[in-house]
């Protein structure tokens, strides 16, 4: 069906616009502009959109690694039980035991982080993530996301109208207190126009990108331990930084296993050096279980810093 | 012939052509140091290790020898054990001597080529320690096209007891820079284009299958991939458009050669000097220096070529490398 429209480079007519809320010159959807789950920055508020089980299995989880690619902590909101939403991770392909005993990944009722929907005021919205976000940093991670189900008789047919100023206080709660948040919609049970008008209250459309993610940063027990899990060159070193940093925050004497590290170059590892040239007496990094080819590397390039114990 | 005794460091070759002129002449060195209570390192090759001992009497506690085959099997790996050496024995500005000298019959034109550029480097690698380091060179098996090399690389010669300047020795930077030459590489050779930073795993990928059909076993492997990532990622951040990395054998070597369109190192010795403590870059060239039998960087009107050669596994060999403690005496 879309072939004929993906591919060429005739000029894009307006009928191109109909196919799904798809233009597909720009890439933008219902008006939106495409944004990565995998690379979200703060403030962003995307909306994922999804036609069937398959495509939300894959949208969540490809936010929830986006999240553990980070090493941020994520909430996930879902209406129906937390055992039915870790399952709908794992057949995703998320390991969820880790995050979940690391305080990495936190499942929650819409009614245990928002309380009565319809009386919250932006002030309580803003005070509620702010002190999330302060929990976050204080258990070592260096930010926080949300994503959320937004389906499910929390939001009852017809109620539109609340469902965007519910939406636009998000947009602004997000931008003050500095939080990434997904929210899915069951493209099913709405309309077009109905999309659109969410669309339009979201700074973009969620994409699960096709590349999974170089590694995984898992917070660990006992906390705030890191697990590293994959590869790490110039795309991820400053991220291997960021989670160090958040984590040596919240606790002076920081574990960072890396016996899962199967590739480091010389520039990743020499962030988590000088990280600790700089650590006040007393804090140090333990790095744990590492591998032969990053052993060999950290020999060669000379690395040397008294606050990095590489534990054999 | 006198060696200085105050903080400088001194670097002489002494071109010999038999075991009496290597015995009176490396002898005198040894035993003017050992009355002057100054530690010996002397990594020569098995045979001028016997000459040694014969002329000390056996072993003596302030001279540590190390073979030459062991020590360097890896040109970059001899400058690190040197200068680990030198940083426990001389740091204290306690005066040490080396003798080094290489066994030259198994090297292939790119490595004595690299050898040479090693010399002209050690003049500033070693230049912060009072160290006198003696380079005996065996005329009878030097060859031809390095004797002029030699008299480039060292600012000294020892002629019987007299010490010489030597006529023909040069900057070591200008002597790197008009040593190095581009290589262009095979037309038919595999190849990978790289611009991105999000382009590395893929050139990992390639590399790894590269090494894979050369031979090489994971071990070794996963330290050329570590290497040649190292001069792709350089490439990345320092050069310019378009990129490219060609894996392809040259005699009895594999080399990962690393192409961009930029200037090429502003310092002629980068590629030679160990990065300091706190240093926020060069680890990457110093590992690559390391980790291969040699490294070449030549900069021309085709772009800025860096070559990494490694000696290709000889069949049925058991997969090892040599390790720090085979490196140091």
């Amino acid at each position: 069906m879309t072939s004929a429209l993906a591919t060429g480079s005739r000029i894009p007519t307006r009928k191109d616009r109909l196919i799904n809320g798809d233009n597909r010159a720009s890439g933008e959807r219902f008006g939106r502009p495409p944004g990565d789950v995998s690379a979200l920055v703060s403030g962003q508020h995307l909306c994922a959109l999804y036609q069937n089980q398959d495509e939300r299995r894959r949208l969540t989880a490809a936010v929830i690694r986006g999240a553990l690619a980070a090493g941020d902590r994520v909430i996930y909101v879902t209406p129906g039980p937390s055992d039915v939403a870790l399952a709908l991770l794992e057949a995703g392909g998320i390991e969820t035991g880790r995050p979940v005993r690391g305080g990495q990944l936190l499942v929650h009722s819409f009614g245990e982080i928002y309380g009565d929907l319809a009386s919250t005021d932006l002030a309580q919205l803003v005070a509620t993530f702010q002190a999330a976000l302060s929990q976050s940093l204080a258990a070592g991670f260096p930010g926080l996301r949300i994503t959320g189900e937004m389906g499910g008789s929390s939001w009852p047919a017809g109620s539109l109208e609340g469902l965007v100023r519910w939406e636009r206080m998000v947009s602004q709660m997000l931008g003050e207190v500095g939080i990434a948040a997904i929210c899915q919609y069951d493209q099913r049970q709405l309309d077009e126009p109905a999309t659109t008008v969410i669309a339009a209250e979201h700074s973009g459309v969620a994409t699960s990108g096709q590349r999974l993610p170089l590694a995984l940063f898992i917070a660990s027990t006992p906390p705030p331990a890191l697990q590293v899990e994959g590869e790490l060159d110039l795309t991820n070193g400053p991220v291997l930084a960021r989670v160090i940093r958040a984590r040596l925050a919240a606790s002076p004497q920081l574990r960072v296993d890396l016996g899962a590290v199967a590739f480091a170059d010389v520039g990743s590892l020499r962030e988590i050096y000088q990280i600790a040239v700089g650590l006040p007496a007393g804090s140090r990094i333990t790095l744990a279980n590492v591998t032969e080819p990053v052993r060999r590397v950290l020999d060669l390039a000379g690395f040397r810093a008294d606050a990095v114990v590489i534990e054999s | 012939m006198s060696w200085p005794a105050d903080d400088s460091m001194a670097h002489r070759a002494l071109l010999y052509t038999d075991e009496p002129e290597f015995r009176t002449a490396v002898g005198a060195f040894i035993h003017e140091g050992l009355e002057r209570r100054e530690q010996i390192l002397a990594a020569v090759p098995a045979g001028q290790l016997a000459w040694l001992r014969g002329e000390l009497g056996g072993d003596v506690p302030a001279v540590e020898f190390a073979d030459a085959a062991s020590f360097y099997r890896r040109q970059g790996q001899a400058t690190r054990a040197t200068l680990d050496w030198l940083r426990r024995h001389a740091s204290d500005g306690q005066r040490v001597r080396v003798v080094a000298e290489q066994a030259s019959s198994r090297r292939t034109p790119a490595e004595a080529a690299d050898y040479l550029r090693m010399e002209a480097a050690a003049n500033v690698v070693y230049q912060p320690f009072p160290v006198s380091v003696l380079c005996p060179y065996d005329v009878s098996v030097l060859p031809g096209d390095l004797r002029p090399g030699v008299e480039q690389t060292h600012p000294e010669l020892l002629r019987g007891d007299r010490v010489v300047p030597s006529p023909a020795f040069a900057d070591p930077r200008i002597f790197i820079r008009n040593f190095s030459a581009v290589a262009p590489p095979p037309l038919t050779s595999a190849s990978i284009g790289f611009g991105r930073r999000e382009d590395l795993a893929a050139v990992r990928r390639f590399l790894r299958t590269q090494l894979a059909r050369a031979g090489f076993g994971d071990e070794a492997a996963a330290l050329l991939v570590a290497a040649a990532a190292e001069v792709v990622t350089n490439a990345l951040m320092h050069g310019t458009a378009p990129r490219r990395l060609w894996v392809y054998t040259e005699g009895p070597m594999l080399v990962c050669h690393v192409r961009d369109d930029g200037p090429g190192f502003a310092d002629p010795l980068a590629a030679y000097l160990a990065p300091d403590r706190h240093a926020t870059h060069g680890h990457g060239l110093w590992l690559g220096r390391q980790a291969c039998d040699c490294l070449e960087a030549a900069t021309d009107g085709t772009g800025t070529h860096v070559r990494l050669l490694t000696r290709l596994p000889e069949p049925g060999a058991p997969e090892g490398l040599p390790t720090q403690s085979e490196a140091l005496p």
